[in-house]
């Protein structure tokens, strides 16, 4: 059984964390609240994006309170600008 | 060809057919990469996404447009990766019975793209700085 999580980076996130993906430590499922709050502890200049931020699970745009199992893929999206 | 693509979306406009004889317009809008935005000079952009997602919105966003009155087809295309100026970067053909259905249509499509298609833009700038285009936020289904 997989302890953690994918987590993809997207548009200036990816910059700012320089990495698009990486796994996350994650044992348990859990609110993928309580996996940004940690991620923010971590990674602050990603936590002051926090409020704008969009996430999928598996290529599904998903509220925070959604639960994340280990072994899924978290996708951050920041506000989007195609066009 | 598929919706999200690298290679430029111009030779399309050469293939551009109603293909439906109950069609009476066909509306075509292309949004084209700009020198100035915001005061600022664009040297060139480029284009990422979530490929799967968007690909999957793309499709929902068409058939949504396919489902409104008098609509016969609708089809979209967004580049990725780096754009020069002046090139394709989405490129929306709407074919209808009537021509104020194709307009309304096509406005719609690409407000919606605008609000719901994980793409992301990175403007790159003459002086050498470059920053991503802050946009629309986007909302759960």
């Amino acid at each position: 059984m997989p302890a953690s999580i994918r987590i993809e980076y997207y548009g200036r996130l990816s910059a700012l964390r320089g990495i698009d993906h990486e796994e996350f430590p994650a044992p348990t499922t859990q609110p993928i609240s309580q996996v940004l709050a940690e991620l923010s502890r971590q990674y602050p200049p990603i936590g002051a994006h926090l409020s704008r931020l969009a996430v999928a699970v598996d290529g599904r745009v998903v509220g925070p309170d959604t639960l994340i199992s280990p072994g899924a893929t978290l996708a951050l999206l920041p506000p989007v600008s195609g066009g | 060809m598929p919706d999200l693509v690298h290679a430029p979306l111009e030779p399309l406009l050469a293939q551009i057919t109603p293909g439906n004889v109950e069609a009476g317009a066909i509306v075509v809008f292309a949004g084209t990469v700009r020198r100035h935005n915001e005061n600022r000079e664009v040297a060139f952009l480029e284009y990422s996404a979530h490929p799967a997602l968007a690909t999957r919105t793309m499709a929902e966003i068409e058939a949504q447009i396919l489902g409104r009155p008098g609509i016969l087809s609708c089809r979209l295309w967004h580049r990725i990766g780096r754009l020069e100026l002046g090139e394709i970067s989405v490129l929306i053909v709407v074919c209808s019975a009537h021509r104020a259905q194709a307009y309304e249509a096509s406005r719609a499509a690409i407000e919606a793209v605008k609000q719901r298609l994980p793409v992301w833009k990175h403007e790159h700038y003459t002086d050498g700085t470059s920053e991503f285009v802050e946009g629309c936020r986007l909302q759960s289904s």
